[in-house]
């Protein structure tokens, strides 16, 4: 599924640049799910990006493969394809587009991930998703009306509703207490699991290391 | 997703936050509204009143009254609108019309009115120059019937064989003097022609005469003398038995005299004027005159205003000249409604360019989702066209409303049946012109949506 090597990245500031992470070799089966460990600053999101086609600055000899695509070899709005159709993202700061309803934020996930359901398939879809997270009685409600839990599983929904192949989350605990950062964890594996998707969580929240069976420390590699 | 998709996307997207800011998207639309308002009352107005001046100035080459100006005959005897500014001699018009340059002369005596509508003494030759055809009746054939227009039947409540007084003046507002010995009856109603015949009420000279003629028991009464009428009075100071006192108040601002004719010397006159001694005493305001051929326009003016005591105006001159006069009110209005277009348009510039300040991250998260640039700059692209769309339509219907209620309250442009009703073309150049002007405003934000970058903007958040 994944597959890096000799992968450095580096951040330009005005008159230098600085190493953001380089990882000489990693590889995630399909299905897998993996944690990726380090403190602030260590590149976890860095290396984020680089799973989802954002990261700029990445060197010449460095191979990057995705759901068998390698996106720095294509186009950008091949990149873009790829994302929008095999790759799920929670951000580290839930960000729901707030001018629309719960199911609508969901209804635009699906149409821009190149879903051609009809749109009474896309209900059905909606509502089985909010119905697992608990969510059936938001669904008709703006995200400003949604408590930082409810946006979680928002987002989390938001990011599996295309059933992507990858599945990816940034920082998913990082806000929440004890019970909410495990209960987030559990649902993101959860909806992972049965989706088929393979889950890359990047976090420094030790709480929820125990869940996950692959680990791949950043701090140990810089 | 294809185009069709994304579109549809983009166009749900710009619409629910153009609902999301409603009341911005209201102020904007609202600016941009005034100024599409404001442009559409100008257009419609001047439009109108331009061609409603020229169906009813139609086939008129020339107009002849009392020595004055030349716009306040035009705008009197043609369009109904000013007072005269006297009378002529009836004889004088009489040996105009022996010029052989003239093809018709069609006299007008105006000075009486019934609740507005003007009164005007006249030959069946007017109804035919305007192409008056009867809906209801016939001619008037002797003194004291009326022909009365579509419009003066509609409003008034006037019908065929319905009996009237007419009142002494011409100006909107109530009547001083009526003339109630003196009524007149309807003989025929005309069928509506878009032009002064449907606003005026047709008599034959003789009834003007004969409504002004004094009763035998003043026949000593003293003279009248008109202070403002550039022609003598020649009744009065010839025989003053027959003079017939028109004491002048503020409603008469006609100046017309109506010397007193025994029923023997009442004649038509038109075309054919013959001129029989009687006629030395009588007075018409106006007379209407088309030429024989082109060359009079070269001559006859100038030979009229310089050997007679008569005035010539010229209907396609003097309606350029007010036009004219006028333009520079039309132009300092249309540049105003530009004006506030063009801030319209930078409302519209500023309000999407203050969204996408706020709009970074959801711009982010789209684009993790999947949009394409195209996508995003699409939906700024949506709002500014929207919001200009529904502005531009709402100023259209608005500008109607404006024209329509304009229309209504003022007389002149009553007078010149001014409503909201037409549809110029222009006004479609109107529209595109804002959708041009949304789109120009919403370019710069929607060029920043296209090269948002996902990685600094999820980093900004």
């Amino acid at each position: 599924m994944i597959e890096i090597k000799n992968l450095h990245v580096n951040f330009t500031h005005a008159n230098s640049t600085s190493a953001a992470l380089s990882l000489a070799h990693w590889q995630v089966a399909a299905g897998a799910h993996t944690l990726v460990l380090g403190p602030s600053g260590s590149g976890k999101s860095t290396l984020l990006n680089v799973l989802g086609g954002l990261a700029v600055n990445i060197n010449d000899g460095a191979s990057v493969t995705v759901c068998g695509v390698m996106p720095y070899q294509i186009s950008r709005s091949a990149r873009d394809a790829l994302r929008a159709q095999h790759i799920g993202f929670v951000t580290q700061r839930v960000h729901l587009i707030n001018a629309i309803s719960v199911t609508e934020n969901l209804r635009l996930a699906l149409r821009l991930g190149g879903n051609s359901l009809q749109k009474a398939d896309e209900n059905t879809r909606i509502e089985a998703i909010l119905a697992h997270l608990n969510l059936t009685n938001k669904a008709s409600v703006k995200p400003t009306m949604l408590s930082v839990g409810e946006a979680q599983r928002v987002a989390i929904a938001r990011a599996v509703i295309k059933r992507p192949a990858l599945l990816i989350a940034d920082e998913p605990t990082s806000a929440l207490d004890d019970a909410n950062a495990l209960s987030a964890a559990q649902l993101l594996l959860d909806t992972a699991k049965q989706h088929g998707s393979t889950l890359v969580v990047a976090t420094h929240d030790a709480r929820i290391k125990h869940l996950f069976a692959h680990t791949l420390n950043i701090g140990a590699t810089l | 997703m294809n185009t069709i998709g994304t579109l549809s996307t983009a166009f749900g997207l710009a619409l629910a936050y153009l609902k999301q800011r409603f009341f911005a998207t209201v102020l904007n639309i609202l600016l941009l509204a005034m100024g599409v308002a404001t442009i559409i009352v100008v257009l419609l107005l001047t439009h109108q009143a331009q061609q409603a001046m020229g169906r009813d100035a139609k086939n008129i080459d020339l107009v002849v009254g009392a020595k004055g100006s030349p716009l306040q005959i035009i705008l009197s005897s043609i369009y109904q609108l000013d007072v005269p500014t006297g009378n002529i001699a009836l004889k004088d018009a009489q040996a105009l019309l022996k010029n052989p340059l003239i093809k018709e002369g069609i006299p007008l005596s105006m000075g009486d009115s019934y609740r507005g509508a003007r009164i005007i003494g006249t030959t069946p030759a007017y109804i035919a120059l305007y192409g008056g055809t009867f809906a209801s009746g016939a001619v008037f054939t002797k003194p004291f019937e009326a022909v009365i227009g579509a419009r003066v039947a509609a409003e008034l409540g006037l019908n065929v064989g319905t009996k009237f007084v007419g009142a002494h003046g011409i100006t909107q507002g109530p009547a001083t003097q009526a003339h109630g010995e003196h009524p007149l009856q309807v003989v025929g109603v005309l069928a509506a022609t878009q032009t002064v015949l449907d606003r005026v009420i047709l008599v034959n000279l003789e009834t003007v005469w004969d409504v002004h003629a004094p009763p035998a028991n003043i026949s000593t009464t003293p003279v009248s003398t008109k202070p403002i009428s550039a022609t003598p009075v020649s009744a009065s100071a010839k025989s003053p038995a027959k003079a017939h006192n028109h004491a002048r108040d503020k409603d008469h601002d006609d100046d017309h005299d109506h010397d007193h004719e025994s029923d023997a010397a009442k004649k038509n006159i038109g075309n054919n004027l013959v001129a029989s001694d009687d006629d030395d005493h009588k007075q018409i305001t106006a007379l209407l005159i088309r030429y024989a051929t082109p060359l009079a326009a070269a001559i006859l003016p100038r030979e009229i205003n310089s050997q007679s005591a008569l005035q010539a105006a010229v209907p396609a001159y003097e309606t350029v000249r007010m036009f004219g006069l006028l333009d520079i009110g039309v132009k300092a209005m249309q540049a105003i409604a530009i004006a506030m277009i063009i801030a319209a348009a930078l409302g519209i510039f500023i309000a999407l360019s203050q969204a996408l300040e706020t709009r970074y991250p959801d711009l982010a998260q789209l684009r993790l989702l999947g949009a394409t640039p195209s996508l995003l700059a699409a939906t700024l692209a949506i709002e500014g066209l929207l919001l200009a769309a529904v502005g531009g339509i709402l100023g259209i219907a608005l500008g109607h409303i404006g024209a329509a209620v304009i229309g209504g309250m003022s007389a002149v442009s009553n007078q010149l049946q001014i409503g909201g009703l037409l549809f110029l073309p222009m006004e479609w150049a109107v529209l595109l012109g804002c959708l041009l002007l949304g789109v120009l405003a919403a370019l710069l934000p929607a060029l920043r949506a296209y090269r948002v970058d996902i990685s600094k903007a999820l980093a900004a958040q």
